[in-house]
């Protein structure tokens, strides 16, 4: 799963840390989801995209991938 | 956004961190007045403490549990309960045979200390791979 979340914070001049410590997780998940090496939960997803103030679907966007994925 | 959890899970999770510090402790201290002292103690049980001290600081949300972190502990336990089940069958294979002396097989309380150990390494090897 694709992500903005590296563009959206430097749109907003905002670190890793900052935006983690606003939605209650580590850095390291921040970084782990900025990276697509985790999927964060839908609860989470929305939370970072009311941060931005952009809707779920304008941060994140599925790849070709993710459907054969289970 | 609210969530059913389980309740059991979620005092696991909400921290027992001293509860699982005072137990490890428990443990170690036990241990020492036994070295001390040279008394004839139930070793098993002491191992047993200190299982139950690793398992209440692995579920304890210190210092911060995040749903990464849940999947990281929930995984990195699944490894040591692998690991430890392959060890220490054959651990147990190797010692009990060929007389089917039990004396040397390893318990269910050290079963627990390794799974939680194995657990307790890979949770820290995964944190920083994934």
């Amino acid at each position: 799963m694709k992500n903005l979340i590296k563009v959206e914070r430097a749109r907003n001049d905002m670190s890793q840390a900052a935006l983690a410590e606003k939605v209650n997780v580590t850095r390291q998940t921040i970084h782990a989801i900025e990276k697509g090496r985790f999927v964060p939960s839908t609860a989470l997803a929305f939370k970072i995209a009311s941060i931005f103030n952009i809707k779920v679907d304008e941060l994140f966007e599925l790849e070709e991938s993710d459907w054969k994925a289970n | 956004m609210k969530t059913n959890r389980q309740s059991l899970v979620s005092w696991f999770i909400r921290g027992n961190f001293y509860l699982g510090l005072a137990f490890i402790l428990l443990a170690i201290g036990a241990l020492i007045f036994e070295v001390v002292k040279n008394g004839n103690w139930f070793v098993e049980s002491l191992i047993g403490l200190l299982g139950m001290g690793l398992l209440f600081l692995f579920f304890s949300g210190r210092p911060m549990a995040d749903e990464r972190i849940r999947y990281l502990k929930f995984k990195s336990l699944a490894i040591g309960f692998v690991f430890t089940c392959i060890a220490g069958t054959i651990t147990n294979y190797i010692t009990t045979y060929p007389d089917g002396n039990q004396d040397g097989a390893i318990s269910s309380y050290w079963f627990t200390l390794v799974c939680l150990l194995v657990a307790f390494i890979s949770f820290t090897i995964l944190k920083f791979k994934e």
